[in-house]
């Protein structure tokens, strides 16, 4: 984190090299900011300038219990707070080799799905804010809010739930919930329809998308993309298939992907996602078993983990959420490993994106990596 | 079971690794600080083309710095855990830049947040701690309370004031 004035930098007449910095108060860069060298409207060089959202997770979990580090550790992404908590509760689960029951997994992943959507519209509305076309982010902000009130009834909290705990889930389903969910359900697919013809299917988005900032596979995967920025260039990747967790294996859902790996594709593999969540959800509504929400775990007083390591992750709205979690057999972890998705996405992807982009596209691209600045600071 | 014939394939390989399977999916395999690359180049051709994260854990009570890599094969649908150790008072080790690409984030962090240096890596330089002035933060031995307490003094409900 440093801040710094604009210079020019050399050349002359029309190759004068400028180094202009966007951000970090800036509305598409959310908090980071972006040191760009500029030769007329082109980017020859990007630098990503990060650390003005350190809060120290890591060095703060190592001094709190295993319960007390649940209401801190989902803090990490603030758009997409319950696959955070749900990743670190499933790192603890394998450290105390416990194994929730099955409703507990259903009512998981019907919130992890209400989670991915709500991320999802509120990336909708960046995304539209990007090309000009506000009219939709109006709208996919007043659906989200639809989410965020079911939310509120379940958890009693409507952005950081502190929900999913380790061992399963902390509230029942109240009676009539999932009438109302599948009403929004319904509604929302009807919505999304309206969403293609103003937004998605829009001539203004495609042209100013497709095409910018390609990458390939093999690129991608050495580089460590996940989450929809992996699979718009093509591949299926997807870690509720590769690595399954809560209820997913017993739901039967397809992977959307891409076939250029460029913005728009990106941005069709997110609105295809939202769809798709939707039919998770029906379904996880339609199978949901009954029985206990809590598998037994320790005493709160005596919650001594045994000594070990465990890696767990989750897909989240933006890719791979992984926790590795060291235990020395205290009540206290030994070391906590946040592995954010964005700390590639926005950092080595994006300085490598960025380069032969003009300025008014810088937007457009950063917003198509759904980066959450939040989880490279840490 | 494809965890244990990974983990039999690799024994096979290179004799002097110790690996076992953790649980489903999670295999583990420690290796000498010496003979890590050429692991890590193997176990590359093989199909652990994702590096996921590097964490470095200190154990000052061995003083000793854990590095942990993080792979997963999309192939096999493995994650496995390589291991190695390196020693706390000379924390110095080479770079996989040229195995995994993205170990560059990785190791700029670990090098902030832990004093590690990579011999080999191109860009080490403070990326979210600027204008850093104690030892690296997540050592066992920095204690953020004191750090507080130094840097911006302590409070005096009295004269209602900070006190350095």
């Amino acid at each position: 984190m440093s801040i710094q004035e604009m210079r020019r930098i050399g050349g002359e007449g029309s190759r004068e090299t400028f180094e202009l910095i966007i951000g970090p108060v800036h509305m598409e860069t959310e908090n980071f900011s972006i040191i760009v060298t500029v030769e007329g409207d082109t980017v020859v060089e990007a630098k990503v300038n990060a650390g003005f959202l350190h809060r120290a997770f890591e060095k703060l979990a190592e001094n709190r219990t295993y319960i007390q580090n649940v209401p801190l550790l989902l803090r990490v992404c603030v758009p997409d707070p319950d696959h955070a908590e749900t990743a670190y509760s499933m790192a603890v689960e394998q450290l105390l080799d416990i194994e929730i029951p099955d409703r507990a997994k259903y009512i998981r992943t019907i919130v992890l799905e209400m989670a991915r959507i709500s991320a999802h519209l509120f990336w909708t509305f960046g995304m539209s804010a990007a090309v000009g076309l506000y009219t939709v982010g109006q709208w996919s902000v007043a659906d989200r809010e639809r989410f965020i009130e079911l939310f509120e009834e379940l958890t009693g909290a409507r952005i950081y739930h502190i929900y999913n705990f380790p061992g399963g889930v902390r509230y029942d389903i109240p009676m009539g919930w999932t009438d109302k969910l599948m009403k929004v359900v319904n509604h929302m697919e009807k919505r999304l329809k309206e969403y293609d013809k103003v937004f998605f299917e829009n001539d203004i988005l495609i042209t100013r998308s497709r095409g910018l900032a390609k990458i390939s596979t093999e690129e991608a995967i050495s580089l460590g993309v996940t989450g929809p920025n992996l699979r718009a260039t093509g591949v299926p990747y997807d870690f509720r298939k590769l690595d399954p967790y809560a209820a997913y294996p017993y739901i039967d859902f397809e992977i959307p992907t891409g076939k250029y790996g460029d913005a728009y594709d990106r941005i069709m593999v997110r609105r295809r996602e939202i769809e798709i969540s939707l039919n998770i959800i029906k379904q996880a509504i339609k199978e949901l078993p009954s029985g206990p929400i809590m598998a037994p775990i320790p005493h709160p007083l005596y919650y001594n983990v045994p000594p070990g390591d465990a890696y767990a992750r989750v897909e989240s709205s933006k890719g791979e959420f992984g926790f590795y979690v060291v235990s020395d057999g205290s009540d206290r972890p030994w070391r906590v490993h946040i592995r954010g998705p964005s700390f590639i996405h926005g950092v080595q992807l994006l300085e490598k994106l960025l380069k032969n982009v003009r300025i008014a596209d810088i937007p457009v691209v950063l917003k198509s990596l759904d980066n959450c600045p939040p989880d490279i600071d840490r | 079971m494809i965890e244990e014939e990974l983990v039999r394939k690799i024994v096979e390989v290179f004799s002097y690794v110790e690996a076992k399977v953790k649980r489903v999916r999670r295999v583990e395999v420690k290796v000498s600080r010496e003979k890590l690359p050429e692991v890590a180049k193997y176990l590359r051709s093989i199909g652990f083309k994702h590096l996921s994260a590097i964490s470095c854990v200190d154990r000052p009570q061995h003083g000793i710095f854990e590095l942990v890599y993080h792979l997963w094969s999309y192939e096999n649908r493995v994650h496995l855990m390589l291991k190695t150790t390196i020693p706390r008072n000379k924390p110095k080790y080479v770079t996989m830049i040229n195995v995994w690409p993205n170990a560059f984030v990785y190791e700029r962090d670990i090098w902030e947040f832990f004093g590690i240096e990579f011999e080999g890596h191109p860009d080490l330089r403070h990326f979210i701690l600027d204008y850093w002035d104690d030892i690296p933060p997540l050592r066992k031995d920095f204690n953020h309370l004191e750090y507080i307490k130094r840097k911006y003094g302590v409070y005096d409900p009295e004269k209602e004031y900070y006190l350095r």
